[in-house]
């Protein structure tokens, strides 16, 4: 099975280049023209199944890249919740809480354990369902923790660029999970 | 600056599931179509320079995949010298040797540490060049040994779909290298995923 695994397109928080977890923004015009950009790639592929977070950025952005497709909405692939911090500026976040981490409970949100078992039950109806395609629109919190999972390793984020509308895509074989694509549409 | 790395296309080794190492083999009939998917990818953009390994699976497929322009074949670009598995097959080999880390030395080949200083060179005058857009056709050894260098040696590459014709797109910045894009050639042309061999 390939898994398509897609962040939504560019919102009016990441224009600020803010962490704003599960709260809800709108794609921008740039955002919606980025998902429509996927269309030629995705229609290539003809997906068995299309899920997406139910945050509205994830839901528009699977309408707009898979126009038709009537995306089956998920709560287990949202973005990190961060608790009561949000919506912060990065600048503002890295200045008054460098220790964090990834760990947002201290202000009532989740940390990475929690992501990723969120992101397993994902992965376990996947495998109960012996399609060979699927995609899935999801953020870039909650795309890192996936590549975390695979890869059983953090990768520091300054090394593994992660844009809005990236397409990652990971195979599933006998052996497990893998890596296949990263930013599949990007600069080509 | 953004630097291409991009896999020749199947080999006949790759096909047979042999180990080809530094030795030669030439593209299969699938080889050179996935080199073919990959002119109209590569044609809207503009390489101030093209470097290709100069085994000819990676000779090829360059001329298939970008035809008409100068090159610079370099042995730096070399897959791992493979030693006395060269020829071998793989499935056989695989049952008693977990070589997915790259170490090649027990059987007279290469190691990582050996490719890094190999590539090290090249990577400086790339960086040195003043360049915006760089190509470099080579091998899947140096795809994966290229992606330990920039996300860590402890990346477990045994995770990794690697296939003939992954284009892995690196950006320098800043005196940084980062992964921009991996597989981002024939998975988007929906070619069958060739299996890996060898690495």
């Amino acid at each position: 099975m390939l898994l398509f695994f897609i962040r939504h397109g560019q919102t009016t928080a990441n224009v600020k280049d803010q962490l704003y977890g599960q709260l809800e923004y709108p794609l921008t015009s740039l955002g919606r023209q980025q998902a429509q950009a996927l269309q030629p790639l995705l229609e290539k592929f003809c997906f068995d199944r299309v899920y997406t977070s139910d945050l509205t950025r994830a839901v528009e952005t699977a309408k707009l890249a898979i126009p038709g497709c009537a995306p089956i909405q998920t709560p287990l692939v949202r973005e990190f919740d961060i608790g009561s911090i949000a919506p912060i500026t990065r600048g503002d976040f890295n200045r008054l809480y460098p220790q964090v981490g990834g760990d947002f409970r201290p202000f009532g949100g989740e940390d990475i354990p929690a992501v990723a078992q969120r992101l397993r039950s994902f992965l376990a109806m996947l495998e109960n369902d012996p399609v060979e395609r699927v995609a899935v629109f999801s953020h870039s919190g909650t795309l890192k923790c996936m590549v975390r999972l695979v890869l059983g390793m953090d990768i520091h984020a300054a090394r593994l660029q992660n844009h809005n509308c990236n397409v990652a895509v990971f195979r599933h074989t006998a052996e497990g999970w893998q890596l296949a694509a990263w930013n599949l549409a990007g600069q080509l | 600056m953004l630097l291409y790395l991009i896999r020749h296309g199947q080999a006949q080794s790759n096909a047979t599931r042999h180990y080809a190492g530094q030795q030669d083999s030439p593209l299969t009939e699938l080889g050179r179509e996935q080199a073919l998917a990959l002119r109209p990818l590569l044609a809207g953009l503009r390489f101030d320079r093209v470097y290709c390994s100069d085994l000819c699976r990676a000779g090829v497929t360059r001329e298939l995949a970008l035809p008409g322009v100068e090159v610079t074949e370099t042995p730096a670009l070399r897959e791992y010298e493979m030693g006395s598995l060269q020829g071998r097959y793989a499935p056989d080999v695989r049952k008693h040797y977990d070589l997915s880390n790259l170490d090649y030395s027990a059987f007279g080949g290469e190691d990582r540490t050996k490719v890094k200083s190999r590539l090290r060179p090249f990577l400086e005058e790339v960086e040195q060049s003043g360049c915006e857009c760089v190509a470099a056709f080579c091998h899947g050894g140096i795809l994966k040994t290229m992606l330990t260098l920039v996300l860590g040696d402890e990346l477990p590459l045994g995770r990794l779909y690697n296939g003939n014709c992954n284009i892995a797109v690196y950006e320098y910045k800043d005196g940084q290298w980062s992964l921009h894009s991996w597989n981002a050639g024939c998975l988007a042309q929906t070619l069958p995923l060739t299996r890996e061999e060898g690495l």
